[in-house]
């Protein structure tokens, strides 16, 4: 750090239509919030000087997040409040920052540090033309059948995923951190989908340097085994669970709940 | 606020779509500085169902007018959002018809073709960003005709609307289709696509159209009776539909008749003020990576270099500048609002701007340490202008643009274009002396008067650009030195002196091109070439008359679209076309017209008069040149007839925005004539 610089770290969720932006296309954006909110930010050196800014592990086209972090370094200590204001008054809604603290300089940078990501996938029913129908019925799926089908391949341990041409296998046992939760209706305990006909999955994903499994690909293998093509996916990006050529009968919703810090001693912290 | 049922239900079913599409990004909206979906009020169209009342949101209940429905627009760039939104012209209009009472304007770029095929198998029409309304419920769709190439697009836009492709097939209720931009100078081709065409430029002239449309409605006006109305009202209106092209019994083009005595000559609209037209305050901030990504401010419209060839330096005289305080005072205000981290000084030719070095100065001194670079796309090739550019700093230098377009004094004589190798040279020198390596030089061949000895000094004088800025650079970076050599066909474009001249054919475009590359250096330089093909259709379209509209048709039909994109572009669909549209589209370029006979934009007044036109192509072949009336006196063209301005040097008054000046338009930055250098310079300002 150099002396006189102060690191902020920066909550921000990222949700609705914006949830389609890219990571590339996120970090312009954030920085131009910072620019018109007028903070008094560091420079980084060199040639082609900008601001001096880290975020968090990239968040896939279509994710939508609660959660997101970074790290932003000014010049002005500013108390971390009166910042957060004035960042929130010119935010899109959508890319809108919920909290903000100062950390010390020694702490690890966001990206080595949080290695927890945890998800949840909403299972939807999809109508005809293509619609999702919330609330227009039956779940597609049943949760016991869903769990059922979520065991064995849990039980299998891995998970073969080809993304543009190229395989890559994950070892369920590393990559899945935790249990994975399925409620019926949003959370709300009932079996067999509830009224609303969406099904909820909470899945906590180990993130690593080689890169981290798609929830909503785990997610879309687990139903593609039950018969249940996700097709038409309404908050993933290309390349998902999804079964070309059989009829799209539920679609996926993605929202990063949670990043965290896994610690020595294996329980998972908030970055702040 | 909820917003309209219809509304949501069409976002629900575009979003699925995201998963099997690129770029998603360029149909999601809500980016910092449009208009909120939730200020579109869930109300009917103004024009279309005046009859039906809803209740009006909070927000249009404090408006003064909210007793009658919003008038609702929507801006339509006929290319991807990554082109479009970088257009000023439609960021001025978007800005100016959102202040107006009671008007909601929207946005609307052509998906790219993967998306439009979506689009259609799903049954969704194409629909605006802000509110995801069908484009076809708008009470007014206004299209940028920014070149040629964009044509078969404009069709696209109007078939995934649902919107008759044809002005004469539109019912009562259909939007107005009003086309407007570069274009509009020969609105022919694309004449019985659209309602209206508006020529010139288009900041006064907006808010008359809206203001007419809205009073035709009011009075429960059939669409016949509104055009009319909107023809007399809005001068600089051309509506197609009130004439009628008169053919020779040799096919040739013989006049326009009047079919209605709302037919007049169609004077092309011009801002003598354009202080009174600022620019957009806080421009819309895309998430996208589009061209041009900055806040850009208009300093100076127009040119009055004379570029024989320029078709943008005949068509947006007078020259207009903006005053340093309201330069530097937009672009600070820009930046804030914005948070883009880059402000660039626009115009045809940015040296030309007579307060310049004083704008930069302070400019510089007041974005000191916010990383903040400030870039000037459009200088000339003269040691002035790399003063200029030394005074943005250090940093990265990203490259120098020159176009001395022709490779002999003579041709530049004849053209008009007022650099000679020596300032050529000099300039290079100088600039690599400052730090650049890279160099991009424009060339045309086809160019009147042009023979072999022309086309082989186009490499001659590369390989002495190349050899200077060898020599300028630090030895140890000899090896990075690079020239880029771009060479187009010329087109002859309506409105210039070279409007009669015959253009080359596609063989002869590529025999040329053999002659060129015969002898240009082999080592240090990138070539490259406008499609022979591509320019042959450029012309065609440029020149043509109403008959081409059937061949842009056709080809549309035939699966044309996206054809300033190489790899969608197919000639043979155009080939197809033309004869199925039975146009003689050699014809119309190789034939050399005489300067008595009429031309199918001669209806079209720019208020540079033919006569000077008819002397300029004179004293082009004379090889005499015609000096800049900026700086030596009146040349006679016409525009400053009557004003008080131009009896000294200087037809410079105040200035403002031009939507119609798209000189950044199209992959390519189609038309980039007048151009004398681009410095694209590098960053910080420290």
């Amino acid at each position: 750090m150099s002396t006189g610089e102060f690191r902020l770290r920066i909550c921000y969720e990222k949700s609705g239509r914006l949830r389609w932006l890219s990571h590339l296309e996120t970090v312009r954006a954030v920085e131009r919030i910072i620019r018109r909110a007028g903070l008094r930010f560091a420079l980084t050196k060199g040639f082609n000087p900008h601001i001096k800014v880290a975020f968090g592990p990239a968040l896939p086209v279509g994710t939508a997040s609660l959660c997101e972090y970074m790290d932003v370094w000014t010049t002005r200590y500013d108390e971390a409040g009166l910042v957060l204001a004035l960042l929130q008054a010119v935010s899109p809604m959508g890319l809108c920052p919920v909290a903000a603290v100062y950390i010390p300089e020694r702490e690890p940078a966001l990206t080595v540090a949080l290695t927890i990501g945890l998800y949840r996938v909403e299972v939807l029913p999809v109508g005809a033309g293509g619609r999702v129908e919330v609330g227009a019925g039956a779940a597609p799926v049943e949760v016991g059948v869903l769990e059922a089908a979520l065991d064995e391949l849990m039980a299998f341990g891995e998970l073969t995923v080809e993304r543009r041409g190229k395989k890559k296998t994950y070892d369920l046992s590393r990559s899945i951190a935790g249990d994975v939760r399925i409620t019926g209706d949003g959370g709300d305990g009932g079996d067999g989908g509830g009224d609303g006909g969406k099904i909820v999955v909470e899945i906590p994903i180990r993130m690593g340097p080689e890169g981290a499994l798609r929830p909503e690909v785990m997610i879309g293998r687990v139903l593609e085994n039950v018969g249940v093509g996700a097709g038409a996916e309404v908050g993933t990006g290309a390349g998902s669970g999804a079964t070309s050529g059989s009829k799209a009968l539920c679609a996926l919703n993605v929202t990063r709940t949670g990043l965290f810090v896994e610690t020595d001693e294996g329980t998972w912290q908030r970055p702040m | 606020m909820a917003r309209k049922a219809g509304e949501a239900d069409l976002w629900a079913r575009i979003e699925p779509l995201f998963a099997r599409i690129e770029r998603p990004v360029r149909y999601i909206g809500g980016e910092w500085g449009a208009v909120s979906p939730d200020a579109a009020p869930a109300a009917p169209s103004a024009v279309a169902a005046p009859s039906v009342s809803t209740a009006p949101s909070a927000a249009a209940a404090a408006s003064a007018a909210a007793d009658s429905p919003p008038y609702r627009v929507v801006l339509i760039y006929p290319d991807t959002y990554e082109l479009g939104q970088a257009n000023q012209a439609i960021g001025i209009l978007y800005g100016l018809l959102n202040a107006l009472d009671n008007v909601i304007a929207e946005r609307c770029f052509l998906p790219a073709a993967a998306m439009a095929d979506a689009m259609r198998a799903e049954g969704i029409p194409l629909f605006s960003l802000e509110s995801c309304t069908p484009v076809s419920e708008f009470d007014l769709v206004g299209i940028t005709l920014p070149y040629e190439m964009t044509y078969t697009n404009v069709l696209e836009v109007l078939d995934l609307a649902g919107i008759a492709l044809r002005a004469a097939d539109r019912e009562k209720d259909a939007p107005l289709v009003v086309g407007g931009g570069p274009g509009a100078f020969n609105p022919e081709p694309i004449a019985p696509f659209f309602d209206a065409v508006l020529v010139g430029e288009g900041e006064d002239a907006a808010a008359e159209i809206v203001e007419a449309h809205r009073q035709a409605a009011s009075v429960g006006c059939s669409r016949p009776e509104s055009l009319a109305l909107l023809a007399k009202e809005v001068s600089g209106l051309y509506v197609p539909t009130l004439y009628e092209p008169q053919i020779s019994p040799q096919g040739r083009f013989a006049g326009m008749r009047a079919v209605s005595p709302a037919a007049t000559d169609v004077h092309k609209r011009t801002p003598v003020d354009l202080s009174a037209h600022p620019a957009p305050v806080c421009p819309v901030v895309p998430y996208m990576d589009v061209v041009h990504d900055r806040v850009n401010i208009e300093i100076l419209r127009g040119c009055s270099r004379g570029c024989r060839f320029c078709q943008a330096g005949m068509v947006y005289r007078p020259v207009r500048e903006r005053s340093a305080d309201e330069v530097v005072a937009s672009a600070i205000k820009g930046l804030r609002h914005t948070g883009y981290d880059e402000v660039s000084l626009t115009s045809l030719s940015s040296a030309d701007y007579s307060m310049l070095g004083e704008v930069l100065r302070r400019l510089k001194s007041r974005l000191v340490g916010t990383g903040v670079s400030i870039s000037l796309p459009s200088l000339r090739a003269d040691a002035l202008s790399i003063g200029m550019a030394g005074l943005l700093g250090g940093g990265k230098k990203a490259g120098l643009t020159f176009a001395p377009e022709a490779g002999t004094q003579r041709l530049r004589d004849v053209i008009n274009k007022n650099v000679t190798e020596k300032d050529l040279l000099e300039t290079v020198q100088a600039a690599c002396l400052a730090g650049w390596q890279r160099v991009k030089l424009y060339f045309m061949i086809g160019l009147p008067t042009e023979t072999d000895e022309d086309l082989g000094a186009i490499g001659r004088l590369v390989g002495r650009v190349l050899a200077e800025a060898r020599s300028a650079v630090d030895p140890k970076q000899r090896s990075g030195v690079r020239v880029a050599v771009s060479i187009s066909t010329f087109v002859p474009k309506p409105h210039t002196p070279f409007q009669w001249e015959s253009q080359i054919s596609i063989e002869e475009t590529r025999h040329r091109q053999s002659v060129v590359r015969e002898h240009m250096p082999r080592k240090g330089i990138e070539l490259s070439w406008h499609d022979a093909e591509t320019s042959f259709l450029e012309g065609m379209i440029a020149r043509g008359g109403r008959e081409v509209a059937e061949v842009i048709e056709a080809a549309w039909l035939c699966g044309a679209r996206f054809d300033a994109w190489s790899e969608q572009f197919s000639f043979d669909r155009w080939a197809k076309a033309i004869a199925e549209a039975g146009v003689d589209a050699a014809g119309i370029l190789s034939r050399e017209r005489d300067s008595e006979e009429p031309l199918p934009w001669d209806h079209i007044l720019t208020g540079v008069s033919k006569r000077y036109l008819v002397a300029e192509r004179e004293r082009a072949f004379s090889g005499e040149v015609t000096e800049d009336c900026s700086f030596l006196g009146c040349t006679g063209c016409g525009v400053c007839d009557g004003s008080s301005d131009c009896s000294g040097a200087s037809p410079h008054v105040g200035l403002s925005t031009d939507p119609g000046a798209d000189f950044n338009s199209g992959p390519d930055a189609g038309d980039r004539s007048g151009t004398g250098i681009v410095i694209a310079t590098g960053r910080a300002v420290r």
